[in-house]
């Protein structure tokens, strides 16, 4: 007698369920903030990060120092992104959580109260002699004492949120927006001197090269763009299969960049000519090239790290040397004892040294391990 | 490939992918307004899905139709073959297949979930969002730099969930006007089966309200919208005049089960002393020409 009832009643609830858990499976697939900061040596120390974590290990044992969030502060980064930035003696680290931290460099602990904007921290810290810059995603560009954490001038704002870290040149703050544009602003007071406009949102760091007297911008129009500092005009521009999200690498007159097509770009800095043929990683490029030794070292989103010669564009190694997992942050280059390292750091939260003679790995250690 | 690979494929690329570039378009043409383009896809979207709509509306309409019939069964027929075997007759008599009100539904399910992750893509919340998204554009320069889209509509961040509850307010209505449209007008005469209908009634729209609360308002936008759209094409399907809005917001089915079997049994008891008193009536008839019938009797004796 009660079969059927039960039966209609286990149909009825599993169509109205059926949607929710499609949709929680749907959930699942969406990528959720994990955070894509790149290495940085700060004085002794290295600073890398995974997730929502910071190591501070010594720069040339690796012994570990100390870990961001500290032991004992109800403290939520949710995760890194923005390369930390550092003065003489503190760490200051942006976070995903809307907060920037400064952190003692000899002991980890708060230097001074977090300081909070109204967005995410997505791009990095760049710090002068007393004075630290950082965009946020509420569209604000911050400058605070380095020593005491107070505003130094109004926050400056952008059209749209600054994913970038700000670049700093001649007295001048450089910043990019997701709005397209480039703002020139006084570092001292934080007016605006003068704006580029791309047309189209940039999420890379401009890079200043003194030696042309240009401003390097990597845009998601897919355009990489030299801008005279003098007449603020667009010198050249070079286009790429999908969007520039990387930070251009300037060296001997040539600029090198990685596109989200996969590609590795190498741009004659005075004329905008290409030196070599686009490089095919086969995987979109999020990671900024980096040189070593001979070589130009560029490693796309999925673990492959390919070694090239910086003049002809060639694979020096012939094959690439294969991570155990992606790739989303910048590789750093150090002087280890026996001569220069590659440091990545994976995904997953691998560190990973690479001799970038022989493109071998050194070794691979757990970060927090 | 596998099978699973296949799938995946065929998912991402048949419709994951078209439905994000297609957003982004109408973003673009919309002057980079993102909430215009999450109403302008969802009316195309429900447009498109429009003869599976029609053909779950036109189920439930019959349905709706036979039920005083099904009701009777119910009470008529105690052995639940005999109870089966004939509500599916008047199910067939109606025109209604309980299937053709079901797949109509399971079809809009992973359309619903494409349009779902397609939303969330496009948002571009995290930047790992923003970086897949790069990978799953055209590769057409009006659709790559229409990346970042502006995010702000009306009073919300559409990447941000709505701290006002004004959105939580408006899913939660109108998950549940939808779901009251489609209700049967008269309760089952099953308990069981009104008791989940009353539970399913209130369940979905607090729990749509209570993921407003937690998911990027862009989200909470399509869900209000095809509510709306939902509504207005059942109002306009089942004919204006037709319609009774009173319905709707009375919060109680026109006749609970217990309510029901109250009627009833009050109904019974009044036949039943209807009944008594016609038996009374006619036993003093019967009497008094008995007694009348002896009278003559002795009468003639």
């Amino acid at each position: 007698m009660r079969r059927f009832p039960n039966r209609r009643l286990a149909a009825i609830l599993a169509l109205g369920f059926a949607p929710l858990a499609l949709l929680s499976s749907a959930c699942a697939a969406i990528a959720s903030p994990d955070g894509w900061a790149s290495p940085v040596v700060a004085g002794e120390l290295l600073l890398i990060s995974h997730d929502d974590e910071l190591f501070a290990v010594d720069s040339s044992t690796f012994s570990a120092r100390w870990a961001f969030p500290p032991d004992g502060e109800d403290i939520d980064p949710v995760a890194l992104y923005g390369t930390p930035g550092a003065s003489t003696d503190t760490v200051f680290i942006p976070t995903h959580k809307d907060t920037l931290y400064a952190i003692n460099a000899d002991d980890g602990q708060l230097a001074w109260p977090p300081f909070e904007t109204d967005g995410s921290l997505i791009g990095g810290v760049v710090v002068s002699e007393d004075t630290l810059y950082f965009g946020s995603n509420d569209g604000r560009v911050y400058a605070l004492d380095v020593a005491s954490g107070s505003i130094r001038w109004a926050p400056f704002p952008t059209g749209e949120p600054v994913w970038s870290t700000p670049a700093l040149a001649n007295g001048m703050l450089l910043v990019t927006s997701l709005d397209g544009k480039l703002y020139v602003i006084d570092a001292a007071d934080g007016r605006l001197a003068w704006t580029f406009d791309t047309g189209a949102g940039v999420a890379s760091p401009p890079v200043v090269d003194e030696a042309t007297g240009q401003v390097y911008l990597a845009g998601f129009d897919g355009k990489l763009r030299a801008v005279d500092l003098e007449t603020h005009e667009e010198n050249w521009s070079v286009s790429a299969g999908n969007w520039f999200w990387t930070e251009p690498l300037v060296s001997g007159g040539v600029v090198y960049a990685g596109s989200l097509d996969g590609k590795v770009y190498a741009v004659d800095a005075a004329t905008g000519d290409l030196v070599w043929e686009p490089f095919d990683t086969g995987e979109p490029v999020r990671s900024a090239p980096v040189l070593a030794g001979e070589s130009l070292i560029v490693v796309n989103r999925a673990g492959e790290v390919f070694g090239l010669d910086p003049e002809t564009g060639v694979d020096a190694f012939g094959s690439p040397l294969l991570l155990s997992n992606d790739v989303l942050a910048d590789p750093l280059a150090v002087e280890g004892e026996d001569g220069p390292l590659i440091i990545i750091v994976t995904t997953n939260g691998n560190l990973i040294q690479i001799n970038p003679a022989t493109l071998q790995l050194v070794t691979t250690r757990p970060l927090g391990g | 490939m596998d099978l699973f690979e296949l799938i995946n494929w065929l998912w991402t690329h048949g419709l994951v992918i078209p439905m994000t570039n297609m957003l982004v378009l109408l973003a673009r043409v919309s002057f980079g307004n993102f909430g215009i383009a999450i109403i302008i896809f969802t009316l195309i979207m429900r447009g498109a899905t429009w003869p599976l709509t029609q053909q779950q509306l036109r189920a439930s309409r019959a349905m709706q139709t036979a039920q005083p019939r099904i009701q009777q069964i119910q009470k008529q027929h105690k052995d639940p073959r005999r109870r089966s075997e004939e509500t599916m007759k008047v199910y067939r008599e109606a025109g209604f297949s309980p299937l053709g009100c079901i797949w109509p539904m399971l079809v809009q399910f992973p359309i619903w979930i494409a349009l779902y992750q397609s939303i969330r893509f496009t948002l571009g919340t995290t930047p790992e969002n923003l970086l897949a998204l790069s990978q799953r554009l055209y590769p057409l320069d009006y659709l790559r730099t229409a990346v970042p889209l502006e995010m702000h509509f009306l009073w919300m961040d559409m990447a941000q969930p709505d701290s006002t509850l004004i959105m939580a307010v408006l899913v939660g209505g109108s998950t549940w006007v939808q779901q009251r449209m489609t209700t049967p007008t008269t309760a089952s005469a099953d308990p069981q089966q009104q008791s989940v209908n009353n539970t399913m009634l209130f369940m979905m729209p607090l729990m749509f309200a209570f993921f407003t609360l937690q998911f990027p308002s862009g989200l909470a936008l399509y869900w209000v919208a095809t509510n709306v759209v939902g509504i207005v094409m059942q109002f306009f399907y089942q004919g204006p005049s037709q319609f009774d809005w009173r319905r709707i917001f009375t919060i109680t089915p026109t006749a609970t089960a217990p309510q029901q079997a109250a009627q009833e049994q009050k109904q019974q008891a009044e036949a039943a002393e209807e009944n008594g008193a016609d038996e009374k009536a006619e036993e003093a008839v019967t009497a008094s020409k008995q007694k009348r019938r002896r009278r003559r009797g002795r009468r003639r004796r």
